[in-house]
């Protein structure tokens, strides 16, 4: 019983470790619970796509795939279409998904091509193939864009009369989708039915007593991400999916059961970018500017840092990692700052202590996994050997 | 014979050859000098020469790229502030030393003339057993991850950059041209080595030809430093270490079975490699004049990793001549593109072409098949 | 390039709304058309890989099709609302403008207003006052800028019932 208590914190820690951090950081920042809910609901519905993308190519053994951020690429490139042509609204945001889809299938192939060339450094290819279409995003869009490749809304463009801008504002398609559906949580204050009209506009309204002010969901998103979280399911239970998760247990019998090894692993990493370029699009929504040059960088650094956070591995991760770990990461996030301010009288300490915490995750996540797996081989080796004396 | 050539050279590096020549040609047709090229080239060279070097001994050693090179750099950081901290202590120590043990030429005289050199070789002296202890630990990581080498180092470079940012602002650091003027504590994110050590080795014995024809400048004393430092590398790596190092490397199994302790070999190649990265960044600085500090070494490892790898090394195998050609090649590139392109096209595409040639040239070596072995 | 989108759009409804297809409707028959084809064409053995191909190019144009029904609903317009004298017609003294039924805007007489809109039509209502303030008459009008990014509205000759009201957008 202990030692089963045991192993579940033990095979847990690093969520534990956040929690208790978490608990210690909380009450320092001084920050109200409905200010907190708030930030975290936001935060849920903004990251949870892109940090569900990367699901599908762990199943398929390749790692944490570095290479979403070209995914991300892809939909800024549909975004910025929509925000040269004035596309607003739903539509806009479909459209830019649907300029998206072929670039980052497109990239997925070819990031998928170059890591079936680099069989057992997959992570470390994807991440540099990352840099490198970066290079070629930046030609692009600093070069081509406006000059070959037809912009020409002039808030877009660079005052040179070639070039995108380096922060886009998102108007048209600003908190599009969260708001769709408005739903606010109150305290005791405000109407006590559950559907409410305010202004012409219907509102959903959930009643908690303890709360003080109100806080609105971006029920729509959360919708979308809950249809995403049920096709992975699915997913898992197709002829693909199976595929994939042979593949991930062993490449060579799943070679010799006749499964087309390649193939398989590109469509992985192809619906990987697909899904990351719809992750990056419904992320940009909620915050409303582009950052042309910087915000793809930032998606795949702190997707993977959050996807480990929730107790996930190099070699396995669920559902429930994903928001585990968007919610603890985010909660350091959101704290650490204040918290800093508050202990030390720095807020710049706390920036550099997420950052410090994100790169360090990622590297201890790293470091388990493959100490695990040499370990696990050479245990396989022993056996292997029988008992004809050690090595 | 050109078949040849060309399969041992390898495409992306003719082709970036063929590239920078092109550059050098074109440049008098845009108003781009060649000699004042030439000379930033071989300024860069210099720079950046040694920590392209810091790369030989762990991918001999069979542990990959050293993409964890700003570990390394941090040491260098460190000796380079401390030895900005302790000027004047060191000064004062070395007189009394000087006077205890009646050495001579050790007097006020020598230690105001030699005041720059002596603080240029203090940072490297304190900054190498540190480098020496953090790559001890860092070797002794990578030993348990074998296989995954490349991954580990990246995010071991970017967690102790992202740590040291912590580090500098609470290290108890004191010196008025270092911390923050209205604070009084925490460093500067740069700090001026001028009035310390600013071009000890670039302006030494240096060739500075400034007619009206011709301005030529060519930091002797930094590229016989390079010259030094990759001698000395080269000699330990025909030692009976370095061999066994080599042997690792191109197949662990064959020697351990001869005999070789193949962990302890790569502890020593990736402390090596640190301590050179420590040694090459305190060169980079006293050359560009400024250290940089919280997240300046956060992307240092790629340009190394980059030239190397353009220079015809591989995963696996690199050797000095690799660090000469790379160097001067991804440097020239860096250099010219700058100048030659935007006097041309009026836009500074260097960056990106940065991005691209760097890693597009990782990516090649990274998806190259690898030979026999591992 | 897009100039010659937004003509191929324009003359696209233009054939459709003859046929009294809007191109909502249009989107949706396209959709079941598609599904129906690839629903039909599954079983096809001896076709089976130019069906594969045929689907495929259905299901681009599908997308393609979609995409261009996206751009013409999703397309935001700025309506510039001008009450300048032009051609014989003389500046109103007042105009209150709302769009598709929105908060109005106040117009003198030779000022210029702005007003966004999204979507292929608008309905525009313009109340229009004398110089005692009194609501002298109220003018209802449905405008198609269909895919056009923006026009410019000349109010005088709204009011004066000339047709060629709808103006290109001032540079």
């Amino acid at each position: 019983m202990i030692r089963k208590l045991f192993d579940i914190i033990a095979g847990n820690a690093v969520p534990a470790v956040f929690i208790i951090i978490s608990a210690f950081a909380i009450p320092l920042s001084g920050y109200s619970a409905s200010y907190l809910i708030q930030e975290l609901l936001t935060r849920i519905g903004r990251n949870s796509f892109l940090i569900l993308s990367l699901l599908i190519p762990i199943m398929a053994g390749m790692g944490l795939n570095f290479g979403m951020v070209l995914g991300a690429m892809a939909g800024q490139i549909g975004l910025l279409f929509i925000c040269d042509w004035g596309i607003v609204g739903i539509p806009g945001m479909l459209l830019a998904c649907l300029i998206g889809t072929p670039i980052a299938i497109v990239l997925g192939i070819f990031c998928g091509a170059v890591m079936n060339r680099a069989k057992g450094r997959e992570m470390v290819t994807s991440y540099i193939l990352g840099f490198f279409i970066n290079g070629v995003y930046q030609m692009t869009v600093l070069y081509l864009m406006g000059w070959i490749i037809p912009i020409t809304n002039p808030a877009l463009l660079l005052s040179r009369g070639y070039g995108v801008r380096n922060a886009v504002s998102l108007l048209g398609i600003r908190g599009i989708l969260d708001n769709l559906i408005p739903a606010i949580i109150t305290g005791t204050q405000g109407a006590g039915q559950f559907f409410s009209v305010q202004g012409g506009n219907a509102f959903v309204m959930i009643q908690l007593p303890f709360l003080e002010g109100s806080i609105r969901i971006p029920l729509a998103t959360l919708i979308v991400i809950a249809l995403f979280c049920v096709f992975i399911v699915w997913f898992r239970k197709t002829k693909l999916g199976q595929d994939m998760r042979a593949i991930g247990q062993n490449q060579a019998v799943a070679d010799s059961a006749g499964i087309p090894v390649n193939r398989t692993r590109i469509i992985a990493i192809v619906i990987s970018t697909v899904l990351a370029c719809y992750g990056q699009i419904i992320y940009l929504q909620n915050m409303g500017t582009l950052n042309t040059y910087n915000s793809h960088d930032q998606a795949g650094m702190f997707s993977i840092a959050a996807l480990l956070i929730g107790g996930a591995s190099v070699s396995r991760a669920s559902i429930a990692n994903v928001f585990v770990g968007v919610i603890l990461f985010h909660l350091m996030f959101i704290v650490a700052p204040m918290a800093g301010k508050n202990l030390i009288g720095e807020a710049q300490i706390g920036e550099y202590f997420r950052v410090f915490v994100s790169y360090g995750i990622i590297a201890i996540a790293l470091v388990l996994h493959a100490w695990k797996r040499n370990r696990e081989r050479e245990a396989a080796r022993r056996s292997l050997r029988g008992n004809k004396g050690g090595e | 014979m050109i078949g040849r050539f060309i399969q041992n050279a390898g495409w992306p590096r003719i082709i970036i050859a063929l590239f920078l020549l092109g550059l050098f040609i074109a440049a008098p047709f845009v108003g781009v000098r060649v000699d004042t090229s030439l000379s930033n080239t071989l300024v860069r060279f210099g720079m950046n020469g040694v920590m392209v070097l810091a790369m030989i001994p762990m991918v001999q050693a069979g542990c990959g790229l050293n993409f964890g090179l700003p570990l390394g750099i941090i040491a260098g950081l460190l000796g380079a502030t401390l030895s900005i901290e302790w000027n004047v202590e060191i000064l004062a120590r070395l007189a009394e030393l000087g006077a205890q043990y009646k050495i001579s030429w050790l007097n006020e005289a020598f230690l105001t003339s030699w005041r720059e050199p002596i603080g240029f070789a203090s940072a490297v002296v304190i900054a190498v057993p540190i480098a020496a202890v953090l790559g001890w630990f860092y070797g002794k990581l990578l030993n348990r991850v074998k296989g995954d080498e490349m991954m580990i180092a990246t995010y071991v470079g970017f967690s102790s950059v992202s740590f040291m940012c912590i580090a500098w602002l609470l290290l108890p650091y004191k010196h008025p041209t270092m911390v923050w003027g209205y604070a009084g504590h925490g460093l500067r994110t740069t700090i001026s080595v001028e009035g310390y050590w600013l071009h000890v080795l670039s302006d030494a014995l240096a060739l500075d030809i400034n007619t009206e024809n011709i301005h030529l400048y060519i930091p002797t004393g930094m590229l016989i430093f390079f010259a030094v430092m990759a001698f000395l590398v080269w000699v330990f790596m025909r030692t009976k270490t370095g061999t066994a190092m080599t042997a690792v490397g191109s197949n662990p199994d064959f020697a351990r079975a001869s005999g070789v302790n193949v962990d302890r070999m790569r502890t020593i190649s990736v402390m090596l490699s640190t301590v050179l990265g420590a040694i090459g960044i305190i060169v980079y600085e006293q050359s560009f004049g400024f250290i940089q500090l919280y997240m300046g070494p956060f992307y240092m490892a790629l340009p190394a990793v980059a030239s190397i790898l353009l220079g015809g090394a591989s995963v696996n195998k690199a050797g000095i001549l690799n660090v000469i050609v790379g160097t001067f090649l991804f440097q020239g590139i860096l250099t010219m593109t700058p100048s030659v392109i935007n006097s041309y096209l009026q836009t500074d595409m260097s960056e990106v072409i940065r991005l691209i040639v760097s890693n597009g040239m990782i990516l090649y070596a990274l998806t190259r098949k690898v030979r026999a072995g591992r | 390039m897009q100039e010659v989108m937004n003509e191929y759009i324009v003359l696209l409804t233009q054939y459709l709304t003859q046929w009294g297809i809007s191109p909502g409707l249009a989107g949706v028959i396209l959709a079941v058309v598609v599904w129906l084809l690839l629903y039909l064409g599954r079983g096809l053995g001896v076709f089976r890989f130019l069906m594969r191909w045929y689907q495929r190019l259905l299901l681009l144009a599908g997308l393609v099709a979609l995409g261009f029904w996206l751009f013409y609903i999703g397309r935001e317009h700025q309506v510039f609302l001008d009450n300048k004298p032009m051609n014989d017609y003389r500046a109103l003294e007042q105009v209150n403008v709302s769009i598709n039924g929105g908060e109005s805007v106040e117009i003198m007489a030779r000022e210029r207003s702005v007003k966004k809109t999204v979507g292929p039509e608008f309905e525009l209502k313009a109340e229009i006052f004398d110089e005692d303030g009194e609501i002298v008459d109220t003018i209802t009008r449905t405008i198609t800028p269909k895919c056009s990014k923006d026009i410019m509205i000349n109010l005088p000759m709204l009011a004066g019932g000339a047709e060629d009201f709808v103006l290109p957008a001032p540079r």
